[in-house]
């Protein structure tokens, strides 16, 4: 056993031993580094992502560029998003927040445009072949089981589909799909909590870890 | 009885999974990891890839999800620089740069014989999501003009043949929200580049999907993916940083007491409802 | 007219972006790549707006002498401590602003995140009840992946039969298909909503006033 002798990993050890505090009850030590938690973030993206990745490439580097050559190309296309990005701000006072609706605008029209395609190819076209279209590996052991699941896939992905069909009463057969199709759902759901827990668990384990081994040097 | 064990105080149970959760890493035992075949087919990719090609690793994650993540990074990471995979390092998640820097500086150790510029590269994070996506599919450069440390792209000897997803072998994706959605989006749907994920538990019960159409070639779930790749990279004795696996694989042992544990509570849970139940219908 | 220009904006940015999906012209393509970066662009400057809006709501907690001022003060000092670190320092490997980050900013967020495994193991004890079929199908189907996704679960075996062999049949089929009619139905309503924003249906993100 090794205790660490690192000022930073106790500074990270109590911090995390603060948060945990709140399992208990509600305190000041957890107050403490939940404020403290906001403030270095912000601070972290304040110079790091506004700082580095937004001012010095796209406004100072540019602007240095123009005010040494004013007719560079490259340089002046680079004036118009400006001008659109500075109109963003606007939205911070109620009196000019018509001005951030130009960029506003501009970047939902794209985000749409760019969306719509997308859409269609990645989550309806292709998931769809996949449901239908089936092409058997080479290296197959029981062609039936391949084929069954197959199936299986195909009922499956049409009574849930079914069941979010709402222009008719789910009554009669369709009725009984989509019970079906809610059961299926239940068991996606199923596994999605299994997995949700073994995420926030490895959570866990990751910062006990933390603790027990690079802090108090348990071996 | 009943009523009084379903009324149990929450900090008791808060205590049985502490303890569940640190006696294992205490005690350090490691069960067996076997691999699943969405994991085995990652490992495959990059396993049959010539050495030369150039994969980009997109650590799309935060500190936040960090334990389930950063041991893909690595395991991924030492596979490819092992086989001599060029690498480039990137992320499109704000607080994802440290995140980089972490594996970066044990890797810089471990693969003295790998040079930055060379074998790998950081090329930091772009705000910007799809559009950065979407930009590396027309010219990395203009996306991408210096590395993480202010170098030209122009001068970075790996970089000089890498322009677009052309050249790029494979996308993979860690990340604990929607990021691979995107890069399948926008990188393999637009360009067909091929793309994999090491996705947080929580987000691949819905990759699977993803996976059956092939639209992802390989995924890595949650700790439990990390370590059955770390263990896979460790069989073909490619392991540099045979620490982070050793966690890894603890970590699972931790892993599955918490399971039983929880379980168990699910089951206590229920007896005690019906039992209840029971108990009021008379 | 401050709603409708911005509308049509809207409208020729969405439609020029699908056109150029379909076409491989020159000129479309040098559009696009401008038309990406302008994008990417005003998308940075969102995160601003972000920020602004965040510090402005501590500061005035704080003139405001408003409960709990007392913590807010401690977001405003660490905020300044660490843009002071980032300008005086740097970002490299070592330097004070990357410890701030892998030391102070990592813990703290993945600690915040770990919490909810307790509460996640609580939830499980008084509120994951087999009340009916839909709620015990979910119950059982948890307990197999909880059990056949960890190491533990592999002693679990009857001959050919295993629980992680069960547990990936159910990520890889069921649960898989049941997944993609979630992902085809997310798919056609994030479809409709981006036509309803071309199309000038959907302002909202314009905000309201004149």
């Amino acid at each position: 056993m090794a205790i660490s002798h690192d000022p930073w990993v106790w500074a990270a050890a109590l911090l995390t031993l603060a948060i945990y505090s709140f399992l208990y009850k509600d305190n000041p030590f957890y107050k403490f580094a939940e404020h403290l938690y906001i403030g270095v973030s912000v601070g972290y993206f304040l110079y790091f992502i506004i700082w580095q990745q937004i001012v010095v490439p796209l406004i100072y580097d540019p602007l240095k560029v123009l005010f040494i050559s004013p007719f560079h190309t490259k340089e002046l296309l680079i004036i118009p998003p400006l001008i659109l990005s500075i109109m963003m701000l606007g939205r911070i006072s109620p009196r000019h927040a018509w001005m951030s609706r130009w960029p506003m605008a501009y970047v939902m029209g794209m985000g749409a445009g760019l969306a719509i395609p997308a859409y269609f190819q990645t989550n309806i076209f292709k998931q769809i072949e996949g449901t239908i279209i089936s092409i058997p590996p080479a290296t197959i052991e029981i062609v039936s089981t391949y084929y069954l699941n197959k199936l299986l896939v195909l009922i499956i992905v049409t009574c849930v589909l079914l069941f979010f069909y709402f222009s008719r009463e789910h009554k009669g057969a369709l009725g009984r799909i989509t019970i079906l199709g809610r059961w299926f759902l239940m068991l996606g759901f199923g596994a999605a909590f299994g997995y949700t827990v073994m995420a926030r668990v490895s959570l866990l384990i990751g910062r006990l870890d933390f603790l027990l081994h690079t802090w108090l040097g348990i071996h | 009885m009943w009523q009084k064990v379903s009324s149990l105080d929450r900090r008791w149970i808060y205590l049985g999974v502490a303890i569940c959760a640190a006696l294992p890493l205490i005690l350090e035992f490691i069960l067996p990891i076997p691999a699943t075949p969405p994991v085995k087919r990652l490992f495959d990719t990059i396993d049959n890839m010539p050495p030369g090609y150039f994969i980009l690793l997109s650590m799309d994650f935060e500190p936040s999800t960090m334990p389930e993540l950063l041991p893909m990074a690595y395991a991924i990471a030492q596979h490819a620089l092992s086989r001599g995979i060029k690498v480039g390092f990137m992320t499109l998640a704000p607080a994802g740069p440290g995140m980089i820097e972490i594996v970066l500086e044990d890797i810089r150790k471990a693969y003295p014989d790998r040079k930055y510029g060379e074998d790998y590269v950081n090329l930091g994070y772009k705000p910007g999501l799809s559009a950065v996506i979407l930009g590396i599919g027309e010219d990395i450069h203009r996306v991408f003009p210096r590395d993480a440390y202010g170098t030209s792209l122009e001068d970075i000897p790996m970089m000089r043949e890498i322009h677009n997803y052309k050249q790029i072998e494979l996308v993979i994706s860690l990340s604990g929200a929607g990021y691979p959605d995107a890069w399948i989006l926008y990188a393999n749907a637009r360009y067909g580049q091929a793309v994999a994920t090491g996705a947080t538990a929580v987000m691949a019960p819905l990759y699977y999907a993803y996976l059956a159409t092939g639209q992802f070639v390989g995924m890595l779930g949650g700790l439990k993916g990390a370590a059955e790749y770390a263990e896979l990279v460790r069989k073909v004795g490619y392991m540099r940083i045979p620490e982070v696996q050793h966690r890894v694989g603890v970590q699972m042992s931790s892993q599955s007491f918490v399971h039983i544990y929880i379980v168990l509570l699910i089951i206590v849970g229920n007896i005690a409802f019906f039992f209840i139940r029971r108990q009021r219908g008379r | 007219m401050r709603r409708r220009g911005p509308l049509t904006l809207a409208f020729i940015a969405g439609v020029a972006m699908i056109i150029q999906f379909f076409s491989p012209h020159p000129i479309l393509r040098t559009v696009y790549t401008e038309a990406l970066n302008w994008y990417r662009i005003i998308s940075a400057f969102t995160f601003m707006l972000g920020l602004i809006s965040l510090m402005r709501s501590h500061i005035t907690k704080v003139t405001h002498k408003r409960a709990g001022w007392g913590y807010s003060i401690v977001t405003i000092v660490s905020f300044i401590v660490m843009t002071i670190l980032g300008f005086t320092y740097g970002t490299g490997a070592g330097t004070p602003f990357d410890k701030m980050y892998e030391y102070v900013y990592a813990p703290l967020g993945a600690t915040v995140f770990s919490l909810l495994a307790f509460y996640l193991a609580s939830a499980s004890f008084r509120a994951f009840r087999a009340r009916n079929i839909d709620a015990t199908i979910l119950l059982v189907v948890a307990i197999i992946i909880m059990l056949g996704r960890v190491p533990v679960g592999s002693f679990i075996r009857w001959g050919r039969f295993s629980l992680p062999g069960l547990a990936e049949w159910i990520m890889a089929y069921p649960n898989m298909a049941a997944q993609r009619g979630l992902l085809i139905g997310i798919a056609l309503g994030a479809i409709c909503m981006s036509l309803k924003i071309i199309l000038g249906i959907e302002r909202s993100y314009l905000g309201r006033g004149g």
